[in-house]
């Protein structure tokens, strides 16, 4: 299990093995909403995620 | 991981099956037939209706259960239903037909391949109305591990927070009197008015995080220059987490003592905020990306049955084909595209969620 360095706080954070890019992870250290991405040389990272949207009606 | 195939004409047949049955809130039971139908075509040997009348369709025999939760109901307003162009029309193609017949399809393509969970569809009633259906499953206390709620969300949104809902008659009585002397005279139609000009100030957002109101109905007055006697209007607010209704209605009560009005409690949804990362989440989010989609969180400013439904699993979210903007217009409907690629992520959902250790689910 991988363990990358939060963006946000510096904290560290473990991804499961089979985590998909794009998915989605919460540090619970700091709370900072994380997306998991592999950089241009296909190492593993975290970025901030996009920002929840707000979406009309039901 | 897994391959999911289907028959582009077996997805377009079952929706345009259940467009076809006009079915506005206190008349679900007009899709009974259709329901059976469907449900044979498409392999389930076990669907059956409970007492409000939700309909279910059921495979598998896991320890666990999995919920793919949408509602049959949909607002009054009958609309041609006709496919053309890669589209297809009809009312409750987007709100939320095309979420029952993904979720049924889902199904159909997962015969056989879940090893630890039974996966239970569900079309629920009055969604639109009071949401009977939903409290129905509540107050029943089903056992469900996971439950998706199949609802607009443009396909790759994944609605992990809904507002809440209160909805409040007001009424009003007066002296009235002679509009040519005002100042002798009393309206109920003003002490409403007064009401909600106080109700307006207060809760006056513009955005999710912030209480909004609406006035949305008012009657009152039958002539020109008597002043009325009696009145009455509905006004509906809308709140996010962190707040909850009592605290709403504790003010809106002392309101309607200041401004001398009745107020009749009409309905109370507390609204639903959950993690991003509880296992529904993350299995909708894998499986989009799985399909090559780009999926984000959002947030709802309306209610749906999640509100309800979250007092029995946490483990919970929704997503749907269609885009939310079309829901309840005149102009609702799907495009194939999303209606296939609904299908493949709830089956795919499905089987992210069936394949978690005990553990994590």
């Amino acid at each position: 299990m991988p363990e990358l360095e939060c963006p946000v706080c510096g904290g560290r954070l473990q991804i499961p093995e089979d985590s998909l890019p794009g998915e989605l992870f919460e540090h619970q250290d700091c709370g900072a909403n994380l997306e998991y991405f592999q950089d241009e040389k296909g190492r593993p990272a975290l970025k901030v995620a996009e920002e929840v949207a707000e979406d009309w009606g039901q | 991981m897994y391959a999911l195939d289907l028959d582009r004409d077996l997805a377009v047949t079952t929706l345009v099956q259940l467009l076809e049955v006009y079915t506005p809130p206190g008349e679900e039971r007009r899709l009974e037939r259709t329901w059976s139908r469907i449900c044979m075509a498409l392999g389930y040997n076990k669907f059956w209706r409970d007492e409000v009348g939700n309909f279910f369709a059921s495979i598998g025999r896991g320890g666990r259960a999995i919920y793919l939760v949408s509602h049959v109901d949909t607002v009054p307003g009958e609309l041609r239903v006709r496919v053309s162009e890669g589209k297809i029309y009809g009312r409750g193609a987007v709100d939320a037909k095309s979420s029952v017949a993904s979720m049924l399809l889902a199904g159909h393509i997962l015969h056989n391949r879940l090893q630890n969970s039974m996966l239970v569809v569900a079309g629920l009633v009055d969604e639109e109305n009071r949401g009977r259906g939903a409290k129905k499953l509540v107050d029943e206390g089903i056992s469900a591990d996971h439950i998706i709620i199949g609802e607009p969300t443009n396909l790759v949104g994944v609605a992990t927070s809904y507002r809440g809902s209160i909805s409040i008659k007001v009424r009003a009585t007066a002296k009235g009197g002679h509009s040519s002397a005002p100042y002798m005279a009393e309206s109920a139609l003003e002490k409403i008015l007064n009401l909600w000009s106080q109700v307006r100030q207060e809760y006056n957002g513009s955005r999710y995080e912030e209480i909004t109101s609406a006035l949305t109905t008012l009657h009152g007055g039958d002539w020109a220059s008597r002043l009325p006697d009696t009145a009455e209007g509905t006004i509906n607010i809308r709140f996010p987490p962190p707040y909850v209704s009592s605290n709403i209605l504790e003010k809106l009560n002392e309101y309607a003592a200041r401004y001398d009005c009745r107020l009749e409690l009409l309905d109370v949804t507390e609204p639903v905020s959950v993690n991003a990362s509880n296992p529904v989440v993350k299995a909708l989010i894998r499986s989009m990306l799985r399909l090559g989609l780009r999926p984000k969180i959002v947030k709802k400013t309306g209610t749906s049955d999640m509100n309800t439904l979250y007092n029995i699993t946490t483990s919970i979210a929704a997503c749907g084909p269609g885009n939310s903007l079309l829901a309840h217009t005149e102009g609702e409907f799907v495009t194939v595209e999303d209606l296939l690629n609904a299908v493949k992520i709830y089956a795919g959902a499905a089987l992210e969620l069936d394949r978690l250790s005990p553990a994590d689910g």
